[in-house]
């Protein structure tokens, strides 16, 4: 029987962002391990496309073409062969009021999580976003130096501009990621119009990414081949696996791979793993003084129902669907496209709205354009002939609102042990008249009727089932990551956010969980 | 797939491409096009009524590309939308016609010129569904 002092379950963000800070032998981290069985073997892909071989872009199988009878079946970054790795573990389905299925999703089991599709913006909470939000118990300036340090050991890629204060955060250290023709004539007339209090209404700059526009922290730059629909491999973007595979290299962690959590026991003295190898089916046993599930919200929080045999038991459950809304400048239409480019190229917000929105500023140029093609109200004859002259003067915009929990928002076990996502409740889009007029003003256009609400489960930024409180009832989190009745048990991952601001939670992750770290590393047991 | 549905396929690549390119289909993209329908089930598993749909357009030859936005749904697309789309997306891939989709310049007037040939296609395409009764 192994022996550790402390076992962190999963791979993804929050594993590594706890096993950072409890470097040693006695901490084990253990995930299910998969790995791309394919990588795309372009540098970027144009090259892809210059080949002329469909198959190597669209897969052997054609995986690219999940979508082509029912929009929106598959996520646009799940579906290449080198992605379909991302989201193989348990199954489960995000379901609206009716019952009606709109997503069939899986936790992931791969070495990193869902990092590995992730669109790398790192981004610190503010007190003011928690504020917001609302119920978190403690302010996020006790994150700072959780922060600081992941920062540092991420390397952040933006500048210093007028989006700082809402960003928070440390002073990037490398150089924005370069923008293409219309976000480039977005920002410059963004830029020259402050004096016309355009700033009151829209705050626009340069986003926050963990990708590196220049060598550093012994990793390459970034390619910017446009292949993050195709691979999580890409040199220079930052993934989870990276620091995983830090720390296996320093020999600073035990990793035990290619394992399963099924269930864990917990007395005065430990806590008694129950794995599954998953190759070979065989059971292990583990024992350790602290165990910590990082698994991802959706896993860890059936772990947790199945570790209490509590089938039917709800618990409250957040995502973040976005809203997306094509925003055209006419005088940017027909510009030359940039040979290389990231698809995050602005970030926003609407200070005058009293709501602490996030919008994300999107060049869908460097994807496939058939993707496009059947969004467009026009044969696609003309699509195909007017696409590159559109996408000149294209911008998509991600519109990000907090997400609180919602009495008609939530997970459970079926009867089979099955992962059931109810998700009725969802408020509309608020951000999108405001958003236009202060677009209106810069030259940038689009109505509101081309605006879509992705579907709940699209998010991906999933939430609180288990919220951290100051006097957590059942089903609820210690402060420190312990489960309500454990001493020994803590959660790590997005269960434990009691709200989520509108800002992606992925730092907050890995801040949140290395604090929790430092918790178990000082609790004297 | 049988010889005849083979055949019915070939003719279906060959007319939707021309409707999309207005040239004579690459034979690469002719195997491809069948090859896509016999790994993706939910091309061989169509509404009868959208599968005639599609008989009678490339029977008649008339313009998929003009009648098929007014075809198109949410959710579950038209038959006529998804194939179609596959041979726009095997066009790009195959890098057949990068020329066209993703190199050249097309200044402002051409965008517009082509925008409004779009639109006529778009009235021209509700004139061919209402006159053949294309659902």
């Amino acid at each position: 029987m192994d022996w550790f002092d402390r076992v962190i379950v999963g791979s993804g963000p929050a594993g590594v962002g706890a096993a950072r800070r409890m470097q040693s032998r006695g901490t084990c981290l253990i995930d299910a391990g998969d790995m791309p069985k394919d990588e795309f073997p372009f540098p970027s892909l144009r090259e892809a496309l210059n080949t002329g071989d469909a198959k190597a872009v669209l897969g052997q199988n054609w995986e690219m073409l999940a979508n082509l009878s029912e929009a929106g079946r598959l996520h646009l970054k799940l579906r290449a062969t080198a992605l379909r790795f991302v989201m193989q573990g348990e199954p489960f389905n995000v379901c609206d009021a009716y019952d009606q299925v709109l997503l069939h999703g899986a936790g992931s089991h791969a070495v990193g999580g869902m990092s590995n599709v992730w669109g790398a913006q790192l981004l610190r909470y503010t007190d003011d976003d928690l504020a917001d939000a609302g119920d978190w118990p403690f302010r996020a300036s006790i994150l700072d130096e959780y922060y600081s340090d992941l920062e540092g050991h991420i390397g952040i890629s933006g500048q210093i501009d007028d989006m700082h204060g809402f960003l928070g955060g440390l002073s990037p250290t490398m150089p924005p990621a370069p923008i293409g023709p219309a976000a480039k004539c977005l920002y410059a007339r963004y830029l020259s119009n402050r004096s016309n209090r355009i700033s009151q209404r829209l705050l626009l700059g340069r986003p926050r990414l963990a990708l590196a526009t220049a060598p550093g922290n012994g990793r390459p730059a970034h390619s910017f081949g446009e292949t993050e629909f195709f691979t999580s491999g890409q040199q220079g973007l930052y993934t989870a696996r990276l620091t995983l595979e830090e720390l296996k290299a320093g020999g600073n962690i035990t990793y035990l791979e290619r394992h399963q959590l099924l269930s864990w026991r917990e007395s005065s003295e430990y806590v008694e793993l129950d794995l599954r190898e998953i190759d070979s089916g065989q059971r292990r046993i583990v024992r350790t003084r602290h165990l910590l599930l990082g698994c991802g919200t959706v896993q860890t929080a059936r772990l947790v129902l199945q570790h209490y045999n509590e089938c039917g038991r709800m618990l409250p459950f957040i995502d973040h669907p976005p809203a997306l809304l094509p925003i055209f400048m006419p005088s940017m239409l027909g510009s030359e496209l940039p040979e290389r480019s990231y698809p995050i190229q602005l970030v926003g917000t609407l200070p005058s709205s009293g709501r602490r929105d996030m919008i994300s500023f999107y060049y869908p140029g460097g994807m496939l354009w058939s993707d496009l093609v059947p969004d467009v109200p026009l044969p696609m004859n003309a699509t195909i002939r007017i696409m590159r002259a559109l996408l000149g003067g294209m911008l998509v915009a991600q519109i990000w609102q907090t997400s609180r929990p919602s009495l008609g928002n939530s997970l459970r076990l079926d009867g089979a042990g099955s992962v059931m996502i109810s998700y009725s409740e969802r408020s509309s889009c608020t951000a999108i008249p405001e958003l236009l007029r202060a677009l209106r003003s810069l030259g940038a256009y689009s109505v509101a009727r081309l605006a879509s609400l992705s579907p709940p489960g699209w998010g991906f930024h999933y939430a609180g089932c288990l919220p951290m409180r100051h006097a957590p009832r059942a089903y609820e989190t210690h402060v420190d990551g312990r489960l309500w009745d454990s001493k020994r048990v803590r959660v790590i991952d997005g269960c434990v956010m009691p709200s989520l601001p509108a800002k992606n939670h992925s730092l907050t992750l890995m801040a949140n969980s290395a604090r929790i770290a430092d918790e178990v590393m000082r609790c004297g047991y | 797939m049988d010889h005849n549905t083979r055949a019915d396929l070939k003719s279906e690549a060959e007319h939707l491409y021309f409707c999309l390119f207005r040239d004579s289909v690459p034979p690469g993209l002719v195997a491809h096009y069948l090859n896509v329908h016999e790994f993706l089930a939910e091309l061989r598993d169509l509404p009868s009524e959208q599968l005639g749909t599609i008989r009678i357009i490339v029977s008649k030859e008339l313009d998929a590309s003009a009648v098929e936005p007014w075809l198109r749904c949410k959710g579950r697309r038209h038959a006529l939308s998804s194939k179609l789309l596959l041979v726009v997306y095997l066009v790009e891939c195959g890098g057949g016609y990068n020329e066209v989709l993703r190199k050249g310049r097309l200044g402002r007037g051409r965008m517009v010129f082509a925008m409004s040939c779009g639109l006529v296609g778009l009235l021209r395409g509700f004139y061919l569904k209402v006159r053949h009764g294309l659902v």
